[in-house]
């Protein structure tokens, strides 16, 4: 089991490296467009299309990866107020209901999919992509986001029988202040040692 | 009926700490199965995959690539330097070079938390060196850090955009004056208490008229992004999000200049670009499926007919709607607070005859206002946990008095909505 949410927990940063490197791509891509547009008047066309693509794509590959970094927001107010016990079942809640969710996403994601395999269905676009690509890579992601959805809350269950109740915080309670404070400061404070010769 | 059952679902849903995304997903079902008697979830594959390619919304992904760079190209110290030599010499010291630098980064940022987190580091060991009263000197970091989603390019106001269909180009255009003269209102405050109150500035400092111009050089590098991405925009040759694209290439110029770039760098600008990314997709994905939902339920019209049936003046209407901003503002997370309650409010607000972009506006600067409201004000927190010391009801009560100053530009801003509205008209 803690194999398993290791390896979830490397593979989702692994995906994030990618996404973020999709996205980069996308933004060259989509500079050259403009600039050959507006000195040259000339359209690579279809860069606009591609970037949609990228942005589905790396979006839904990184959903699980927010899903592990704590930063999909949950309104805490009450939440922090509340005994231990009652935080942990709205803990496993919570991944229940978004693995609920991401089950009928999934589902009527791969419906979109198989519509469009069944119809050879082609963008509309210069380019003719073959919708069944992006879509199937979109639902790629959406389908692993559920799976990890899934191993955390196996996970979180499996701590909380093991009477390992801060593990199972670790995995699935809402971030703490602390926390949060962690992932906006990181980058900031690297700096600080640089050096500090302001003003 | 219709309203008050969806009301209290998605209460129950929030305060049952149920992530965001997934209550607004769920809302969606719940309405969709008791209030209408079309199968509404089945083109919910069709309305997903619409939203996830929708190339209006790749500009925030971009957006915040751009901020991750900056964030980490070293430059906010730049600025602070060159603005320390330009205003430290006013009653009140760093503390308006603090404001100036949170307005020039603003310019170059997308996100409030990401100015206020890099304005921070840069400013709070100041404080320590010439002797600020640190909670006030921490106040005027936090509130600084609120322009960034005012002054433009800014995140939230294209999550409005993109919510009520107005046009990114004018509500970015718009946020330009009233986030310039917010940050003069901030620095007004500051004068006026030190003025007041002397003992709350810490060391003044002066500067020659040479090193002042010879910093000038280290303003280049957030003019040159700003002229970029909102040139770019003003002159017509690129959308939004061509023109977040264009601002990504020329934020790694610089950062390649400034010799920042490694692998950790690289890697943790990807991990905190797509951290955020995917965090907002998720919001807006849903938030869109629901928004679908509740259209075909017949909601904004629902909601028209109620609040006509009150008999409100506009004015009131509005007056409510800021009211209820305010007192939601102090426990909601800011980006949650727009997403659900904007698709609800504003067809109220066009109703009553309001501009949809000057609304978007007075919304950011009532966003920006719970960013630093406690309980639950983002900035606050970011702001005292770069410090590491002291108590956080310190920064809270120093943050105070630009609540007060950001009230003053809402008023500003309902007599005189030109103000917003002037560049607006020109893209």
């Amino acid at each position: 089991m803690e194999r398993l949410i290791r390896l979830s927990d490397r593979f989702s940063t692994w995906a994030a490296w990618v996404g973020g490197g999709i996205l980069f791509a996308t933004a060259i891509m989509i500079a050259i467009e403009v600039v050959l547009r507006k000195l040259f008047a000339i359209s690579m066309g279809g860069a606009d299309e591609l970037s949609n693509y990228a942005l589905a794509i790396s979006s839904s590959w990184t959903f699980g990866y927010a899903l592990f970094r704590k930063a999909h927001i949950r309104i805490d107010v009450f939440y922090v107020r509340l005994p231990q016990r009652v935080r942990q079942a709205l803990d496993v809640l919570s991944l229940a209901l978004f693995g609920f969710c991401t089950l009928v996403v999934s589902y009527f994601a791969f419906r979109v999919l198989w519509t469009s395999i069944q119809r050879s269905s082609i963008a509309n676009t210069p380019l003719a992509t073959p919708l069944w690509i992006p879509q199937g890579l979109w639902f790629a992601g959406i389908l692993t986001l559920t799976l990890m959805i899934f191993i955390l809350l196996a996970g979180t269950l499996y701590r909380l029988w093991a009477g390992d109740a801060s593990g199972a915080q670790s995995l699935s309670g809402a971030s703490t202040i602390k926390e949060e404070i962690e992932e906006e400061a990181a980058p900031a404070e690297l700096r600080t040692t640089g050096g500090g010769g302001v003003p | 009926m219709t309203i008050v059952v969806t009301l209290a679902l998605l209460l129950l849903l929030l305060m049952a700490s149920i992530p965001v995304a997934v209550a607004i997903l769920v809302l969606g079902l719940l309405v969709g199965f008791i209030f209408s008697s079309f199968p509404l979830h089945r083109v919910m594959g069709e309305i997903f995959w619409a939203a996830s390619t929708d190339f209006l919304l790749l500009a925030i992904p971009l957006f915040v690539l751009l901020g991750e760079i900056l964030l980490r190209a070293g430059i906010a110290k730049r600025t602070y330097s060159a603005l320390d030599k330009w205003l430290s010499w006013l009653p009140g010291g760093l503390m308006h070079a603090n404001i100036g630098t949170a307005a020039m980064f603003a310019a170059t940022s997308g996100s409030s938390v990401a100015t206020a987190a890099t304005i921070s580091t840069v400013a709070l060991p100041q404080a320590r060196r010439y002797g600020y009263r640190e909670g006030f000197f921490a106040g005027t970091i936090a509130a600084g850090g609120t322009l960034g989603i005012l002054i433009p390019p800014s995140i939230n106001l294209i999550v409005y955009g993109f919510l009520t269909n107005t046009s990114i180009p004018q509500l970015f255009m718009a946020g330009i004056v009233p986030g310039v003269l917010l940050a003069v209102v901030f620095m007004l405050v500051i004068l006026v208490i030190c003025l007041v109150k002397p003992n709350m500035g810490g060391a003044r400092r002066s500067a020659t008229w040479e090193e002042r111009f010879s910093s000038l050089k280290d303003l280049l590098p957030v003019l040159f992004i700003f002229a970029v991405v909102i040139g770019s925009i003003y002159a017509g040759w690129a959308t939004p999000t061509e023109s977040a694209a264009l601002g990504v290439i020329a934020a790694v110029l610089l950062a390649l200049r400034y010799k920042s770039v490694n692998t950790g760098f690289v890697k943790e600008v990807m991990e905190g670009t797509m951290r955020t990314t995917a965090m907002i997709m998720l919001i807006l994905i849903s938030a869109n499926y629901l928004n679908f939902v509740l259209d075909a339920v017949g909601m904004a019209e629902l909601l028209s007919r109620f609040v006509t049936n009150l008999g409100l003046s506009p004015m009131n209407t509005l007056l409510v709607i800021i009211a209820m901003y305010v007192v939601l503002g102090l426990f909601v997370e800011t980006l949650s607070l727009m997403v659900i309650t904007v698709p609800i409010v504003t067809p109220v607000i066009i109703t009553s005859g309001f501009d949809p972009v000057w609304f978007g506006i007075l919304l950011i600067l009532l966003i920006e206002m719970a960013l630093i409201t406690p309980p639950v004000g983002l900035n606050l927190y970011v702001v005292q946990g770069i410090r590491q010391k002291g108590n956080i009801s310190e920064v809270m009560l120093g943050s105070l008095p630009f609540v007060i100053g950001i009230f003053i530009m809402i008023g500003i801003l309902v007599v005189y909505p030109d103000l917003a509205l002037f560049l607006a008209k020109l893209v």
